[in-house]
């Protein structure tokens, strides 16, 4: 049994507390049953003294002098069976009780006049102080002692196994019963507390299930307890969490490999065209230079997919120093002029004069990525404009284009990995670069957002605190 | 034989039209779903191979498209690999799934497989006559001796072979034998099936006057 179960715990301690408190009402039973058994046994003493006492002991006129006490007062002689000393004891419709009574009687010098055969062994002369009658313990029994005026004593008594068998029924029964009413009480518990936690168990074989691979599976909500209702919905909010994370992360791998499968399928072909038969310098040289391009293509994806484990392993440490970023964007501007100008793009920045703390190499590579694809996407002949200013404690860059423009529904998904407008297929991007320029400035603690004005373009908005720790 | 290859890299693009050329089939290339679709739809291909992930139109929706009218062989590629996709693409209606990446000779392989059976051939040589015809090893040999054929001569017999007791009609293998979309002159293609005549036999080929040409099931 698992002790630290909830259910064994209520089991086990409502079981005690039932079995305390049986077993209290068993023993007061038990003490108010004995008592009431002794009071029968002396009533039925009494009831047998005018058989076999009374009519031992002298008449009351020998014994005037202690008139008053009240049996010698209620002295009937010519018939002492009518009237009994103890007006309680109606013989005829108390019949002499059954039992093994015994009986002895003293005259006033100590002799015995009588005695029953059973008299038990060490009985002695009692010697009483008072006369009257006396209900008493002794020689093993349960005795009635009566001293006479006249100096006679008499003991009627019945030896207490006889009280004890008496007993021994009661016991029998009414243990029995407490014994049956606890384990009865007990089982009824028992199915209680299984039913009411039933619920529990159904939450666990949910979440085994979900364990196992089964990530749709949730708890339901319909025949929930109250109590239990609150607990489900929050597990299966969990649930839903921990799903979608699990299904972004399959979908992430699956996407990684779909686009590290099409450039290894190019070289693949390429080197296999090679190799089928002899071919002219300039054919092999033209098989090569797709190699080339593929492979480079591969290599640009495996540095990405490599740089975001990274992050999300948490081992993407940043190197903060003091950067004159005015310095570093208009560097960035300079490193895509070729670019810009093969598609007669002009490059507009607008910088202020700001010193920040950021990791210079990895901003860079958010800026110079941001400017990338906002050339790739404009079309020829039009400005890309790149601020940089100081909000209060925020640095603030801005890239513009007056390409085509992010539809709102694909805004909140460009950030996403291997997320690609239709367009940037062919542009020869990996399909990472928003992805990790996100992952860098949240490193930085910033946000980066993308708004689309209503005249067209794009306008990628970066804020970083610029006194990052 | 006439190919559509639909494909949005350009390099997968290039490197496998070229390699489909030296395998000697004639292929048009489309670079994305749309192209693709419109022109599978205008013109008749003896086979399309389709990549799935296509920028525009999905390869799904080509499939669905093209099987409301047309039973073109149709053999997907794509780099997705799981079980589900693989099933959709065979049920909507593709013959054949291949992989990224893949090997040339298999490609080969699956492309012979699905074009021989949507001819009704079961192996890949054809016999008419004392004519045989290796679509395989792309050999003729007339009474068990080998002859050469041109590249567009061997294009033009598998057109007429594949459609065997067919009239196939002279604007049909003009555009067939077009290696662009400039289709061959009527004149061009008197001249290949003249030269077909002389090296297979004079009655090989019959010209259904006004028509065509057509090869007789013997």
């Amino acid at each position: 049994m698992r002790l630290r179960s909830i259910r064994w715990q209520i089991q086990l301690w409502h079981g005690i507390l039932l079995a305390i408190v049986v077993l209290g009402l068993l023993i007061l039973g038990s003490y108010h049953e004995r008592i009431s058994i002794q009071l029968r046994i002396d009533r039925e003493l009494m009831g047998l003294t005018p058989t076999v006492l009374l009519h031992h002991f002298p008449p009351p006129s020998s014994v005037a002098e202690v008139a008053g006490t009240e049996p010698h007062r209620a002295w009937p002689v010519s018939n002492p069976n009518q009237s009994a000393p103890v007006p309680q004891v109606p013989s005829s419709d108390n019949p002499l009780p059954q039992g093994d009574y015994y009986h002895v009687v003293w005259d006033a010098q100590g002799n015995i006049i009588a005695r029953s055969p059973n008299l038990p062994e060490g009985l002695e002369h009692p010697r009483p102080v008072q006369i009257g009658w006396v209900y008493r313990y002794a020689n093993g029994g349960r005795e009635l002692l009566h001293l006479h005026p006249s100096g006679y004593v008499g003991i009627v008594g019945i030896s207490t196994d006889d009280i004890d068998e008496r007993l021994i029924s009661f016991h029998l029964w009414s243990w029995g019963a407490g014994f049956s009413l606890v384990l009865g009480a007990w089982l009824v518990g028992a199915w209680l507390v299984k039913r009411s936690l039933w619920p529990l168990v159904e939450i666990s074989q949910t979440a085994r299930r979900i364990a196992g691979g089964d990530l749709d599976e949730r708890i339901s909500l319909e025949r929930a307890y109250e109590e239990l209702r609150e607990l489900s919905a929050t597990l299966n909010q969990t649930f839903d969490r921990l799903g979608r994370a699990v299904r972004q992360q399959v979908e992430f791998t699956a996407d990684a490999s779909h686009e590290l499968r099409t450039p290894l399928a190019i070289i693949l072909a390429e080197v296999q065209s090679g190799l089928r038969k002899n071919r002219s310098p300039d054919e092999y040289r033209n098989r090569l230079e797709t190699c080339h391009v593929a492979a480079q293509h591969m290599r640009n994806l495996v540095d990405a997919l490599m740089q975001l484990a990274r992050i999300d392993a948490g081992r993407e440490r940043l190197e903060i120093s003091e950067v004159d970023l005015k310095e570093l964007l208009g560097g960035c501007g300079q490193m895509l002029q070729p670019l810009a100008r093969s598609k007669q793009i002009s490059i507009e920045s607008r910088l202020s004069p700001v010193i920040a703390r950021v990791d210079a190499p990895k901003f860079q590579q958010v800026v110079l990525n941001l400017l990338t694809n906002a050339i790739q996407h404009s079309g020829e002949g039009t400005l890309v404009r790149m601020n940089l200013r100081l909000d209060q404690s925020h640095v603030i860059v801005g890239i513009i284009d007056e390409g085509p423009g992010i539809p709102l529904e694909e805004r909140g998904r460009i950030f996403d990995r291997f997320h690609q407008g239709d367009e940037s297929h062919y542009s020869g991007g990996v399909g990472l670069g928003l992805a990790i320029s996100r992952a860098i400035v949240e490193l930085h603690r910033g946000t980066i957002e993308v708004d689309c004005p209503r005249e067209g373009g794009a306008c990628f908005t970066i804020r970083i605190p610029a006194d990052l720790e | 034989m006439r190919l559509l290859l639909i494909e949005d890299n350009p390099l997968m693009l290039n490197s496998l039209a070229r390699e489909l050329k030296e395998e000697g089939y004639v292929v048009d290339i489309a670079h994305d779903g749309e192209e693709g679709l419109y022109r599978a739809e205008n013109w008749s291909y003896d086979g399309i191979i389709l990549d799935l992930m296509l920028p525009g139109l999905h390869g799904y929706e080509i499939i669905q498209r093209l099987r409301r009218r047309y039973s073109t062989p149709i053999l997907v590629i794509t780099s997705r690999d799981g079980i589900e996709d693989r099933v959709k693409g065979l049920d909507l209606g593709a013959d054949d799934y291949l992989i990224k990446p893949f090997d040339l000779n298999e490609l080969f392989a699956r492309l012979r497989s699905i074009l021989r059976r949507s001819s009704g051939r079961e192996i890949n040589v054809s016999r008419i006559g004392n004519v045989m015809i290796d679509h395989q090893a792309r050999k003729v040999a007339v009474a068990g001796e080998e002859i050469v054929l041109t590249r567009r001569e061997f294009i033009l017999l598998q057109a007429l072979v594949n459609r065997i007791g067919r009239v196939v009609s002279t604007i049909f293998l003009s555009d067939y034998l077009a290696e662009g979309d400039e289709p061959v002159s009527a004149n061009a293609l008197g001249v290949h099936v003249h030269s077909l005549r002389r090296k297979l036999g004079k009655d090989f080929i019959r010209t259904a006057r006004g028509e065509g040409y057509i090869i007789d099931a013997s």
